[in-house]
């Protein structure tokens, strides 16, 4: 034992060593031997349907085989690419808006509960209307532009981002607020060290909902009424019976969304990086 | 001892509560007098109301009557004068130990960087050191609950309050941290209340030992334990110790 300049002793490492971070080694490999069964039941759907079509011989308007679908995807890409781009803005634009009124609710219903009595009646009944039905009326409303495009996906997306928003502000147990309490801290300073942090897991997870509906939300705003974006196109490609430019939409639509939920992923990891190694940790 | 002063005294606190128009009465004219530098502790049974006398202490609950005096000031419904921990650890999964130490000094205003600076140095005083840069979750609970001492001691309150901190641990932690709290307290002579179950952990590490009636919770018993410091744990063998716990096992035996 050695004194230090806090006149005290050092005292002896804990029993118990420190745990080491998981070891991220063959992370990679294992991922790839997971994705296996997935990729081979796909590519044996492929094979079946391609087979199928190319010994009944049925017309390419009804169903195209999926080497066709690829190739016409190929040919058309820059028409496509057209499409694409609104498609992608009007889901950015909306999913930020939404992201922004839902943070911007659930901290107002955080810190006045009188607030939340107000809104969630609204939230909740929001979730009751039928998209389907009242999208046409937004044409009318708001014509064939940007905003009611955008109003849809606020519509179909808010209440997940909102909800799991509010969650994970309750997450908070009353421990630590009394503990928080006790280092005198103040309403925003609680709010400011565990609410928000405590929240972000939550948070992600609506957000991982919230991705994928936005961008079907899109697609329906658009077929409903609009001038560019996959969902007018599809209905454009669908009444001149070119099955094959659907399919292929079809495809690019679930590639976007696969995209989007990988960088929703990505973002996960980078702005919570401890929240994976705290729930390693609880199984131990 | 007895030109020591008086840290903190506890007078006459009431409280009730009432819950769905039925009211529930969980302290009742409780007195308590803890001196400079006194490691008191508080043992009574569940539900016996201690952890609303510690919220009391701590500032963060007011009592319907009674004063808390903390060196002779009335600090009733003040937060300054006690630092908490709590029986969980309660670190957050998402900072690094450092910086779940440095919570309360930077709720008091204090910059990030200047905090760290400030308790890197208790790291190898409490045992820990080499593990500021890690996860609470990667830690074992003993470790868990040093950095948890460490958070309340770096406040530097005069008078710390810890509320059953080993009772959500294994029996072998708990006793190694019952060595370990001893012999650090030894050495810095912090004023300090425990609230616990274990009879044998009051009497191992304190001057005097509280025992609470169930509700309405009022001090039965006040013992002070006379055993020699420093103390060691062979201590817990001799005769002396063994007659201490045999006293306070009646006392509480009585409610």
């Amino acid at each position: 034992m050695t004194n230090n300049n806090l006149g005290v002793c050092n005292y002896p490492e804990d029993k118990t060593k420190a745990k080491n971070p998981p070891r991220r080694f063959g992370e990679v490999g294992s991922k790839i031997k997971k994705g296996m069964p997935a990729v081979c039941s796909i590519l044996f759907v492929l094979i079946v349907w391609e087979v199928a079509v190319r010994l009944t011989g049925v017309s390419a308007d009804i169903l195209p085989s999926p080497i066709r679908v690829v190739r016409m995807l190929f040919i058309n890409r820059a028409l496509f690419w057209t499409h694409i781009l609104p498609t992608l803005k009007e889901t950015m634009i909306g999913l930020g808006a939404t992201i922004l009124a839902a943070v911007i609710l659930a901290v107002l219903c955080d810190f006045f509960p009188t607030v939340r009595r107000f809104v969630y009646p609204i939230l909740v009944i929001s979730q009751t209307v039928p998209i389907i039905v009242i999208a046409p009326l937004f044409v009318i409303w708001f014509g064939y532009g940007l905003f009611p495009k955008i109003v849809i996906i606020i519509i179909v997306t808010f209440f997940s981002i909102a909800v799991a928003l509010t969650d994970g502000f309750d997450s908070t147990e009353p421990e630590v607020v009394s503990l928080l309490k006790s280092m005198g801290a103040t309403k925003w300073q609680q709010f400011y060290y565990v609410r928000l942090p405590a929240a972000l897991p939550s948070f992600f997870t609506g957000l991982r909902i919230a991705i994928t509906w936005s961008i079907t939300a899109a697609i329906y705003g658009e077929y409903v009424g609009a001038e560019k974006g996959l969902g007018i196109f599809m209905q454009i490609c669908k009444n001149d019976f070119r099955t094959d430019l659907v399919l292929g939409s079809v495809l690019i639509i679930s590639a976007l969304s696969l995209i989007l939920f990988g960088v929703v992923a990505l973002l996960r990891k980078l702005i919570i990086p401890w929240h994976s190694t705290a729930k390693a940790g609880e199984k131990q | 001892m007895t030109d020591t002063k008086v840290m903190l005294r506890v007078k006459d606190i009431t409280k009730t509560f009432v819950k769905n128009g039925v009211a529930f009465e969980a302290l009742r004219d409780v007195n308590l007098t803890v001196k400079e530098s006194e490691f008191v502790s508080i043992i009574g049974p569940s539900g016996c109301g201690k952890s609303t006398l510690f919220n009391i202490v701590a500032g963060i609950l007011e009592p319907d009557a009674g004063i808390v005096f903390v060196d002779d000031k009335d600090m009733t419904g003040k937060t300054e004068a006690c630092a908490l921990m709590p029986q969980k650890d309660l670190l957050f999964p998402w900072r690094k130990i450092a910086d779940n130490t440095i919570l309360g000094l930077q709720i008091a205003g204090m910059k990030k960087k200047e905090a760290r600076i400030k308790v890197d140095p208790y790291f190898s005083v409490f045992g820990i050191d080499g593990t500021q840069q890690l996860y609470p979750s990667q830690l074992s609970g003993g470790m868990r609950q040093r950095a948890s001492l460490l958070r309340t001691v770096v406040q530097e309150r005069p008078v710390m309050l810890l509320d059953e901190p080993f009772g959500a641990l294994d029996s072998m932690t708990r006793s190694d941290l019952q060595d370990w709290l001893l012999d650090i307290w030894q050495k810095q002579k912090w004023t300090v209340i425990l609230v616990t179950h274990d009879i044998k952990e009051a009497v191992y590490l304190s001057d005097k030992v509280y025992v609470m009636t169930p509700s309405p919770s009022r001090v039965q018993e006040v013992i002070e334990i006379d055993l020699p410091r420093p103390r060691t744990p062979e201590i817990t063998m001799t005769p002396e110790f063994l007659k201490y716990e045999a006293q306070l096992k009646h006392a509480f035996g009585k409610n």
